[in-house]
């Protein structure tokens, strides 16, 4: 039955609106013990969370509310800079649609039917359901996982109550993004290292698009220079705005990127153009890579990858010849099947040249030294490893492997898997093959899902838990990322105060370990103590003056490091040789290849094409698409396909069209005809063609890269395959 | 301007109109004669979160045409914070209830501020939103309860703006 408004009218105002849960009389407004001035205008310095840089702002509040965001001059890493990524972050606290209460689902999981929960309801729902399913499992707490994302700093917390709460299953995102890349570098430095692009005379980069993909400083230190004081050569099946800036574009074939750099290795060695004095010094298997390459010309190369065996030699001499010259790591997702590999073979070119300790070179990720956070750990009698433990060579523990996982929870092999609690991932938006994350999401019963806004995921959660937003929230320091030439470490303080009912995640998980117990009977949240304030002034405690320094300006920053700390005698390198390793007994030892062997990808086949992912400049993953000043720019992606191909299969530019993969992934968007991609490959940007109806701007408007990625993950770091796609396409 | 003719309100019924965009009791879900889950669901879906973006969100600046949401919630917080009013509810300046009730404080003030330019404040703050406020409420409420409230609250902000206060004294 509706109320009209006679009814509501004859009801009274007064009387129905007295009825509300608030008490009588003033519920959202109160009057202050004095009156203060209008106009007031704070400065508060913190650190974004857009995005992985952490840029450090100097924050506008004016009468309490968020103006602006502006760039803090003095912060060493981002050169002045502040993104538009960065500034559409200063409406997200005022966004109508993000999560402002705990909710709990109840309709039908994703049907998106929620009451509005005290903090108690919520955490009573959640280890009611979860201490049921712990005790039907014979009290194995493996059978919960735990995700959660890179960028907040309180992210430890969430780790330590996984550890208290005492299941192993956790999974963080380097799988979908940098595991393979870290795990190459390693295998030949002992180290994942960053680069001196200010003082880089001639830079390689491959796929690593760093005008659209912002990574500061990087992108500040390259694009900032002037033209003519460096040489760029970039390899990529698109032309990215990066391809735009380059000196020379490759459209290389998609998973060829070793045969490349192996032929690279080739002409450097052949020609005797290596660093002689690093490699002899400091290396350790050239008479092996030296023999290995020989198979590896130009020649050969081109056949492979697309490019002109004339280019490959001249690239190989300039780079060898050209003093502070580098090719540029990256940071970005792992393509192919061979990924760890390429990326060896990439570190393997670096050694040669000697970039490595140099300025324009690589140089090993030097942090500013913290005390840990110390937790006391739990025990539990009742234990197993990680589902996915024996998928991958090297796993690390704490970042499990996504879609090897995933794909295991699924067959419930070797032990079922009944909750999942999601810490600020969106999995249904970042893990490859969105209909398998969906299918595991049915057979779970419990998902409780910690966020800011409605993502998909939370969409599909029983119990949403509503983090304060990055601008309302104290957050400890943080060093990931920030360190190299200028070692940082940045914190986050809060702009303005909390809005609506939320809590940071240290509070959250306290809060929830109190409806928890260990196999003890000890309460899980006195394993936690302090405040996030206590552990970051012990975090800096050797540092005098860092606490004041964070609270001005949000950024502590040691001197720079010198150049030239790992070419001293006898200085050993973090390898099993102590010795930079063009070649691999760790590998051969694990049954690996202990120099990169090149295996030719799959051909798509006729009218079929590989899909690329890639970063967009004003987007970061799939976390911005929704953002209205970001999305007035972009409101929604369009598959991009090469000319050659759109004639043949009659697809025009604006067209709609339906793409498949072979694992029956489906997604409909419209086409974008451009000469910018090889004819074998497409690709879209992320973030759109979302199913969480609570991003409105993003819902079911383009497609989704989850929905059409198929599930591939590479064994050797775990990391997802996100190259490995075969899609068809047609016009609808 | 001068403080006119409203020195004599009942701000009581801005008080009570801004309680029924509260979240609802189950006294209120009785009296509606409704279920309380069917109300709540109701609740959750205008105001908090729904699928294809919440459908009436309980902000002001939301429904500006010609002002930016921003800067009206600045301008409105510093009238906030010169009368000594607090938004107590963790709620942006541009609340709706909130602003309902800070005007029923003001209004109740009014006699004794000379100073305070009520027919300027509703101009600025109380006129650009209330009619795509109601409409919306009007197209998405199925239980019709929100969007009765939303439709007088439009009709008294109205007659507020246009001098009379004659409503608030019923």
């Amino acid at each position: 039955m509706k109320v009209s408004r006679r009814k509501f009218l004859a009801g009274s105002v007064a009387g129905l609106g007295a009825l509300g849960t608030g008490s009588a009389g003033l519920r959202f407004v109160r009057k202050a013990e004095a009156k203060s001035g209008a106009g007031e205008v704070r400065y508060v310095n913190s650190s974004c969370a857009i995005c992985t840089s952490k840029c450090v702002f100097r924050g506008q509040v004016v009468n309490g509310v968020i103006q602006r965001l502006e760039p803090e001059p003095d912060f060493p890493k981002s050169r002045g800079m502040m993104c538009a990524r960065g500034n559409a972050g200063a409406w997200t606290p005022y966004d109508p649609d993000r999560v402002k209460y705990p909710m709990i689902r109840t309709g039908k999981r994703g049907e998106g039917k929620w009451r509005k929960a005290t903090w108690e309801e919520a955490y009573k729902y959640i280890a009611d359901k979860t201490n049921q399913v712990v005790e039907e499992e014979d009290g194995h707490r493996s059978c919960i996982g735990f995700a959660s994302s890179e960028g907040t700093f309180q992210e430890h917390y969430w780790n330590q109550f996984r550890e208290v709460f005492g299941s192993p299953n956790s999974l963080r995102h380097p799988t979908l993004c940098l595991s393979s890349v870290i795990r190459g570098f390693q295998s030949v430095f002992g180290t994942y290292p960053v680069t001196d692009l200010k003082n880089a005379r001639y830079v390689i980069m491959a796929g690593a698009n760093r005008a659209e993909a912002i990574f500061t400083p990087d992108t500040m230190d390259i694009f900032s220079r002037p033209k003519g004081s460096y040489k760029l050569i970039y390899l990529d099946p698109r032309f990215t705005k990066t391809a735009a800036k380059a000196d020379q574009w490759l459209p290389i074939k998609p998973g060829t990127d070793m045969a490349f750099a192996l032929a690279l290795a080739h002409v450097i060695i052949a020609e005797n153009l290596y660093d002689r004095d690093f490699v002899d010094n400091f290396c350790t298997g050239l008479a092996e890579l030296t023999e290995h390459v020989k198979q590896y010309s130009p020649e050969w190369a081109a056949g492979e990858t697309g490019i002109a065996a004339v280019d490959i030699r001249q690239i190989a001499r300039e780079l060898a010849t050209t003093p502070h010259s580098v090719f540029y790591p990256g940071r970005r997702s792992s393509w192919q099947g061979e990924e760890v590999q390429t990326r060896r073979a990439i570190a393997i070119v670096n050694a040669l040249i000697g970039a490595f300790d140099r300025p324009g070179g690589l140089l090993p990720a030097t942090n500013v030294p913290m005390r840990s956070y110390f937790y006391e750990p739990a025990w539990y009698s009742q234990s197993r490893p990680r589902l996915e433990s024996d998928d991958v060579i090297f796993l690390n523990p704490r970042d499990g492997s996504w879609v090897a996982w995933r794909d295991r929870a699924l067959k419930a092999d070797p032990y079922r898997i009944r909750g999942l609690f999601i810490y600020k991932q969106n999995v249904l938006e970042s893990v490859p093959n969105r209909d398998k994350s969906l299918e595991l999401f049915d057979q779970l019963d419990i998902i409780v899902c910690i966020d800011t806004v409605m993502s998909e995921t939370a969409w599909h959660a029983d119990v949403v838990l509503p983090e304060s937003n990055y601008l309302e929230r104290f957050d400890p320091p943080n060093a990931y990322g920030m360190g190299g030439i200028e070692p940082t470490v940045v914190f986050r303080q809060p702009l303005i105060d909390r809005l609506y009912d939320t809590k940071p995640c240290f509070e959250i998980v306290t809060e929830l370990g109190a409806y928890f117990e260990d196999e003890d009977g000890f309460p899980l949240n006195e394993y936690f103590e302090g405040t996030p304030e206590d552990h970051a002034r012990d975090a800096l405690a050797d540092h005098p003056g860092a606490w004041e320094q964070l609270r001005k300006k949000a950024f502590f920053a040691i001197p720079k490091v010198e150049f030239g700390a790992y070419r001293q005698d006898g200085r050993r390198f973090n390898t099993a040789t102590g010795k930079v390793e063009l070649y691999s007994e760790d590998f051969a030892g694990r049954g690996l290849d202990p120099l990169p062997v090149f295996r030719r990808p799959e051909e798509p086949g006729d009218d079929r094409f590989r899909f690329l992912v890639g970063r967009h400049a004003i987007h970061t993953n799939s976390m911005t698409a929704a953002f209205p000043e970001l999305n007035w720019h972009l409101p929604e992606n369009a598959v991009w396909l090469n000319p050659e191909p759109a004639r043949r299969l009659g697809i025009k530019d604006g067209d709609t069209v339906r793409m498949q993969n072979r694992s029956g992934g489906q997604v409909t968007v419209k086409a974008k005809v451009t000469e910018g991609i090889r004819p074998d490959c497409v690709y879209y940007a992320p973030g759109y063609g979302g199913i969480s109806p609570g991003k409105p701007l993003v819902y079911q408007r383009g497609a989704s890269q989850a929905a059409i990625l198929e599930s591939h993950f590479e064994p050797i770091s775990g990391n997802a395959l996100m190259h490995e796609t075969i899609v068809e396409i047609r016009r609808v | 301007m001068e403080a006119t003719s409203h020195t004599t309100p009942a701000p009581r019924q801005l008080l009570n109109l801004a309680g029924c965009f509260d979240y609802p009791s189950a006294a209120l879900a009785q009296q509606l004669n409704l279920q309380l889950d069917q109300l709540e669901n109701t609740h959750v879906r205008l105001f908090i979160n729904d699928r294809g973006g919440t459908k009436a969100p309980p902000y002001a600046g939301h429904y500006l045409d010609q002002h930016d949401r921003r800067q009206f919630m600045i301008d409105f917080s510093g009238i906030c914070l010169e009368r000594g009013i607090v938004i107590s509810s963790g709620h942006p300046p541009d609340h709706i209830p909130a602003m309902l009730e800070t005007l029923a404080l003001l209004l109740a003030e009014a006699k004794e501020s000379p100073g305070l330019d009520i027919n300027s404040l509703l101009e600025r703050y109380y006129q650009e939103w209330p009619e795509r406020f109601a409409a919306a409420l009007e197209e998405h409420d199925e239980v019709g309860f929100y969007a009765a409230a939303a439709a007088e609250l439009k009709e008294i902000l109205a007659g507020l703006s246009h001098g009379g206060n004659s409503r608030l004294d019923n």
